[in-house]
């Protein structure tokens, strides 16, 4: 049993905005991703954090309508919105009945076309900013993450989406409105849509909405890493939070598939290596994880774990350990089940629309085309137990960049 | 144009099934629901049902702990459990050709083992996720305002238990627990997507022949609401959390979709009148109100995350917008607003059978009937504004606790 895939439509705007719409027939509800080229990535160098200032305040009031005046107007259609800044995008995402879709494309266009930037609510944009990035400080994990991914990336793309507090504090309407102007543009963005409704409606809807938006994009710049280190940071807590990044093969490139049957094998599911070997068998920690982030142009394996200070140090040996072994190969049993994962999961998360929409937008993104659910399941399938162990033994041993945050370094205490 | 078709059985032991049939879904999610949970804890035994839900993991009669993942994974399923005051759940979702196998899994684990060793290793992942929230500023602002509020009550305990408690806690003590709670008759089976009904039922009548029948009626001691305002200086800390508890109403009260609704006018994400006096103008960075309805009583919840600095101004601003409120009523734009954004989330999470599970099962549970996705939205879309208003001038929010959890000293600009 497979789940009903018709192919999408894929075309791009005369003004560079590239429209893909996935029909999901048997759905009332329709699910929109908007993706632009903008984040901390490409942020002025004396203004990091106006990415996002920017997302925000393009939501306080576009066209003829307010603030509040917008919101109203979208909860009147019971849309549902979503999205953020992250390093190198900025996404909106929108989900509602597919019967209200000829009143709700115009709004949100209109978010990117006519924000309405108004002075009157700068002040606020830029306090809850700083409120957001203040408030990472009680977020110990989160604190983590921005720490490994500061100490793993040369470039720019180890900033925070946070911002800078003195650059946050320093900007000024006029300068995050030229901001908007520098890079707010169609070129390189992604409109993708799922679910139900007549496709051909859909793109005509889309592209009426769309069709008129102008403006500049702003280029960015190739992802670059720093030599493999060791860092902590000391912070009060009861745990102890371990992350270790490493460079990993990118999506499109050879042994893509093989390295994502790999990392199933490692955290895939309860059964999986890491979190057997953290928690199940030795009960180090409740929280273990990897997984493979990307960046366009530039994949890593990011492994993490909290722990109480105590046992940090063997939960750090036993990490270090299990991505070490990981060269030696998989078993036909861990093969057998990582497929069995990886092809439920995939035909699972295809159920939504919300997923849908997100997936078609993040493979343009790293891939440049979106790709069917039959090609990811077959590309998958095509990768027997061989080929994945030719691809771990010919990979070079693990370097990891290690970051550790708590009351005690256990990386220093590991070396000692 | 609906295509799907409830189904519904109670089997000898008393074992409840229900299920949504929908023969256009990928998938089938299976769950078991069991009417138990931290407020049907004995004191001796505070956080006993999280720690049973990890042991159910943990092995059988027929599997080690190692062979429970093995085999949850060799199904390719999708799954997990939850413990709340109330219920604890597993569930999980396979493609159509691996149902028995999951049903036969999920039944298996509702008889777990629990030796001692076993016990021993669970307890330390236990520690270590009640040392995680530890870290959670708000969780602990709600432990604290949780035991404020509901008092000698159950409910106010924290679910995870404390660290002295899970330690204290035996196999025999966990043993007792599951003896008393996971009977037949206190549990529930919920499927969705595309299942064999005739199949399921013939299979789970053959997986839990054996189960002890009856049930465990559920004890209700009496609740004393606390109110007022406390405080607590905390180290390691450098902001500030509020938690509000106010009185809501049960989940058979025939007003709990009001309630939602209200809180969500109020206090939901995007644009509710704490949106707009405290996050828009940059106050604070979270101010929250939402409604839980649990059986016998509900709870309004709101939470609010600023500066020390600015910890009066929010409270304030907060109860200035209560006030209004509970004074003023709302208008029906924004009743209508927070009724259209709620039945298009209702909407969206029926999409999946896993989205259907809780839901599907929770109505059936808690007002012993079906209830499709097309009802749920009907009933909140239906929902006039007059039973919000009826429900704010009872005034809730004079009955508040207030729980205000901030640095030990002010925090420097870092």
């Amino acid at each position: 049993m497979t789940v009903p895939t018709e192919p999408f439509s894929d075309l791009t705007l005369p003004n560079g905005l590239r429209v893909l719409v996935e029909p999901m027939p048997w759905l009332p509800t329709l699910s929109l991703t908007l993706q632009l080229r903008v984040g901390s990535v490409n942020d002025p160098d004396d203004a990091v954090g106006s990415a996002a200032l920017l997302a925000e305040w393009m939501q306080r009031g576009a066209g003829d309508l307010d603030a509040r005046a917008y919101a109203a107007a979208l909860d009147d259609l019971g849309v549902r919105r979503g999205g953020g800044v992250g390093r190198e995008t900025l996404t909106f995402s929108a989900a509602f009945l597919e019967r209200d879709a000829a009143h709700v494309f115009p709004l949100l266009a209109d978010l990117v076309e006519r924000p309405r930037f108004s002075d009157d609510d700068f002040a606020g944009v830029r306090l809850l900013a700083l409120h957001d990035l203040a408030s990472i400080d009680d977020a110990p994990s989160q604190r983590l993450g921005e720490a490994l991914v500061a100490r793993y990336f040369a470039s720019r793309h180890g900033r925070s989406t946070y911002g800078v507090r003195e650059h946050l504090e320093a900007l000024t309407p006029e300068r995050v409105r030229d901001d908007a102007g520098r890079r707010l543009g169609p070129a390189g963005a992604v409109l993708a849509i799922a679910g139900g409704g007549d496709v051909r409606r859909v793109i005509e809807l889309a592209t009426a909405a769309f069709g008129g938006w102008q403006g500049r994009v702003a280029p960015i710049s190739a992802p670059e890493v720093r030599a493999p280190h060791r860092h902590h940071v000391m912070a009060e807590g009861a745990q102890v939070q371990i992350g270790m990044c490493d460079a990993a093969v990118a999506p499109g490139a050879d042994g893509w598939y093989e390295q994502q049957i790999a990392m199933s094998v490692l955290d895939g599911n309860m059964g999986a290596r890491l979190f057997n070997e953290v928690r199940e068998k030795r009960g180090l920690a409740y929280s273990v994880g990897a997984g493979t982030r990307l960046v366009r142009g530039h994949a890593y394996t990011v492994v993490r774990a909290g722990t109480t200070p105590e046992r940090a140090s063997e939960t750090l040996e036993v990490l270090l350990e299990q991505m070490r072994l990981l060269g030696d190969g998989v078993d036909e049993h861990e093969y057998a089940r990582a497929m069995r994962q990886l092809r439920s999961s995939l035909v699972m998360q295809s159920e939504g629309s919300g997923a849908r929409a997100g997936r078609l937008a993040s493979d343009v993104l790293h891939l440049g085309r979106p790709r069917t659910l039959d090609e990811i399941l077959g590309a998958i399938l095509a990768v027997d137990l061989e080929r994945v162990n030719a691809f771990l033994a010919g990979r070079p041993e693990p370097t990891f960049t290690v970051v550790t945050l708590g009351p005690r370094d256990v990386a220093a205490e590991r070396a000692a | 144009m609906s295509v799907l078709r409830f189904d519904e059985a109670v089997l000898p032991n008393g074992l409840k099934v229900v299920g949504e049939h929908n023969p256009l879904a990928s998938s089938v999610a299976i769950a078991y629901l069991i009417e138990t949970g931290g407020r049907d804890e004995d004191e001796a035994e505070h956080g006993v049902s999280h720690f049973l839900e990890h042991l159910c993991f943990k092995g059988t009669a027929k599997r080690d702990a190692a062979q429970v993942s093995r085999d949850f994974d060799a199904l390719g399923a999708r799954y997990n459990a939850f413990t709340s005051d109330e219920r604890t759940a597993y569930y999980g979702a396979v493609l159509p050709d691996a149902v028995p196998e999951l049903l036969e899994l999920l039944s298996d684990m509702m008889r777990p083992s629990l030796h001692a060793a076993d016990v021993d290793v669970e307890r330390n992942v236990v520690l270590e996720e009640i040392a995680m929230d530890a870290d959670s500023p708000a969780s602990t602002a709600f432990d604290r305002a949780r035991a404020a509020f509901f008092g000698a009550h159950p409910i106010g305990r924290p679910l995870l238990g404390t660290t002295a408690s899970i330690g204290s806690l035996s196999s025999a003590d966990v043993a007792a627990y599951h003896e008393r709670r996971y009977r037949a008759g206190n549990m529930l089976v919920v499927v969705a997507g595309a299942y064999d009904w005739d199949a399921v039922l013939a299979q789970l009548a053959l997986e839990t022949r054996d189960w002890p029948a009856g049930d465990d009626p559920r004890a209700h001691p009496p609740l004393a609401l606390g109110s007022g305002r406390l405080e607590e200086r905390a180290p390691r800390i450098t902001r500030a959390h509020v938690a509000v508890l106010a009185p809501g109403v049960g989940r058979q009260d025939p007003r709990r979709v009001a309630a939602t609704l209200l809180a969500r006018a109020i206090g939901g994400a995007d644009n509710s009148r704490l949106f707009w006096s405290l996050i828009e103008p940059g106050i604070a960075d979270e101010a929250s109100l939402w409604h839980d309805d649990a059986e016998g009583f509900g709870s309004f919840g709101a939470y609010l995350s600023t500066d020390d600095a600015s910890v009066e101004r929010v409270l304030d601003v907060a109860f200035g917008v209560f006030e209004e409120a509970q004074r003023s009523g709302l208008s029906p734009e924004e009743w209508a607003s927070a009724q259209r954004t709620l039945a298009t989330g209702l909407t969206l999470r029926g999409e999946t059978p896993m989205g259907r599970l809780v839901t599907l099962g929770s109505a059936y549970l808690e007002r012993g009937r079906y209830e499709s996705v097309r009802e749920v939205v009907d009933e909140v879309l239906g929902t006039p504004l007059e039973a919000g208003l009826a429900l704010l001038a009872e005034r809730p929010f004079d009955r508040a606790l207030r729980f205000v959890l901030r640095p030990e000293s002010p925090v420097s600009a870092s």
